[in-house]
């Protein structure tokens, strides 16, 4: 195209299809971080459940030290998170993108810090808590970007937050690893399976 | 011809759509549940913490009275929702009626446990509901939105440190500073930009 | 003949781009590029122009080594935009 003038009906075409051109995007790996961090909570959970259950008949509640063992999860799963967004540059963001960016900004930092808070200062049910706050987090995601899975699987994990509230000591770290199976590992892979297909449409 | 004609209605119809779609304002009574809610709140925690700290009563069924913020907000949102000055939604009244919808339904399921269970709820419904003001100040591009959710974040976890009665109160004050003030700034940047 | 179409956008790639940019929050200038396949001189200087009038604004970063080029709409480019749809409209029927 140039700097050329045009007339009015190819004004509208062009307009038309340009914008046309914006609406459909396909998206490479969007999956990735949820498939990350759910796998990373889900593995660290039950590791630190068993590790715990192995230790307890010796160390007693020494063996609550196996909980530092969470720091993994914002370290690895930050880098890893940082590492994906950098090969993933996109050459447009769209609304939807911008918000998608600043729930999981929101949430996540939220996360960080009651976690870093209940550990270090004031104790909470932190592991239902971090339940409410990912499942509303990828509910949300899931209704803007309009994909009813992840929106339903958020919802779930939502509601799994309770098992975590019914359910006392270590034992919650299954209920939790459980809840991030369906809240982030089941959507992760929906969305990358899609995200194929559309691709070999 | 006329298939020309029909295509380009269709055209004018698509760019019509998207550029409604990407408005960047805000409804115009957008900041009213919030208002709504925040000042209704902090009148019951007053009362509660007036019957509470004075010990005119250790019925914990005044508790109830939390049902008239849920009223008072539904009632409220209901009432923006309906009238609405454009009759097409953009991405942004979209996003934040996803928002609010999730954060409602949450906060109230929170409300509700605490009846039964004990989850320093006066620290987890504000903690919970201040990540949304941030969230949606950032979305509108707002600062004072996103300022006054962060100090609801911060009040929320000192909740934590308070005991139960005076919980209460900062519970009361924090909807002040993290509903009533943005619902003002949000209602009044609205109006400027309509 | 009834002419009330802003010649900033009555161009051909200076339009496409506008168009572009009202869809999304943010567009590199390698989309861009790509889209309106333009060459790069080209839709440089059309960029410079929409920019200078105000209607979109340009940031330029880095990405590792790699210079980056994003282009915004403004409010003002939005308005305009706006109107010469309208205009469109009007004179097409």
């Amino acid at each position: 195209m140039e700097d050329k003038e045009i007339n009015e009906k190819e004004s509208l075409e062009l307009i038309t299809q340009m914008i046309q051109s914006t609406q459909h995007r396909f998206e490479k790996n969007s999956g990735g971080p949820f498939l990350i961090w759910g796998y990373l909570t889900t593995i660290l959970s039950f590791t630190i459940w068993f590790l715990f259950k192995i230790t307890y008949p010796e160390w007693g509640s020494k063996s609550y030290m196996w909980q530092y063992l969470w720091f993994i999860l914002p370290v690895v799963g930050g880098i890893s998170t940082f590492l994906i967004s950098r090969n993933n540059e996109q050459a447009i963001r769209t609304y939807i993108d911008k918000v998608t960016k600043y729930i999981w900004l929101v949430f996540g930092i939220a996360g960080f810090v009651i976690s870093c808070i209940s550990m270090f200062l004031w104790s909470t049910p932190i592991l239902f808590i971090i339940l409410l706050i990912m499942g509303m987090a990828t509910t949300l995601t899931g209704l803007v970007i309009k994909h009813k899975v992840v929106t339903v699987c958020g919802a779930l994990g939502t509601l799994g937050s309770l098992s975590c509230l019914f359910i006392s000591g270590i034992d919650q770290n299954i209920a939790f690893g459980i809840s991030f199976i369906i809240m982030m590992i089941i959507p992760g892979h929906v969305l990358n399976r899609a995200a194929h297909n559309q691709k070999n449409m | 011809m006329e298939e020309q004609d029909i295509k380009e209605k269709e055209n004018l119809e698509l760019i019509a759509r998207i550029i409604q779609q990407t408005q960047k304002r805000i409804e115009q009574n957008f900041g009213l549940p919030f208002i709504v809610c925040g000042y209704v709140t902090c009148i019951i925690s007053l009362i509660l913490w007036v019957i509470y700290y004075y010990g005119l009563s250790f019925d914990s069924r005044w508790n109830y009275l939390w049902i008239i913020v849920v009223i008072a907000s539904l009632v409220s949102g209901n009432y923006t929702s309906r009238h609405k000055s454009n009759a097409t939604k953009t991405y942004l009244d979209r996003v934040l009626g996803y928002i609010w919808a999730v954060l409602g339904c949450v906060a109230f399921m929170v409300g509700a446990i605490a009846f039964f269970a004990n989850i320093q709820v006066f620290f987890l419904i504000p903690f919970l509901l201040s990540l949304g003001v941030i969230l949606t100040g950032l979305i509108i591009e707002h600062r004072t939105v996103i300022v006054c959710g962060l100090t609801g974040t911060v009040l929320a976890l000192i909740c934590l440190l308070l005991n139960d009665t005076f919980q209460i109160l900062l519970f009361g004050i924090i909807f002040l500073i993290m509903m009533v003030i943005p619902g003002y700034a949000m209602n009044q940047r609205a109006r400027e930009n309509n | 003949m009834f002419k009330n179409l802003d010649p900033l956008l009555h161009s051909q790639l200076r339009l496409a781009v506008m168009s572009i940019l009202i869809a999304v929050e943010e567009a590199d200038f390698v989309y861009l590029k790509e889209k309106t396949e333009a060459t790069a001189g080209n839709l440089s200087v059309q960029i410079d122009k929409l920019n200078e009038a105000g209607y979109i604004e340009v940031e330029k970063s880095f990405v590792g080594k790699k210079p980056r080029t994003t282009c915004r709409i403004t409010t003002l480019g939005r308005k305009a935009f706006e109107l010469y749809v309208k205009a469109l409209k009007d004179y097409i029927g």
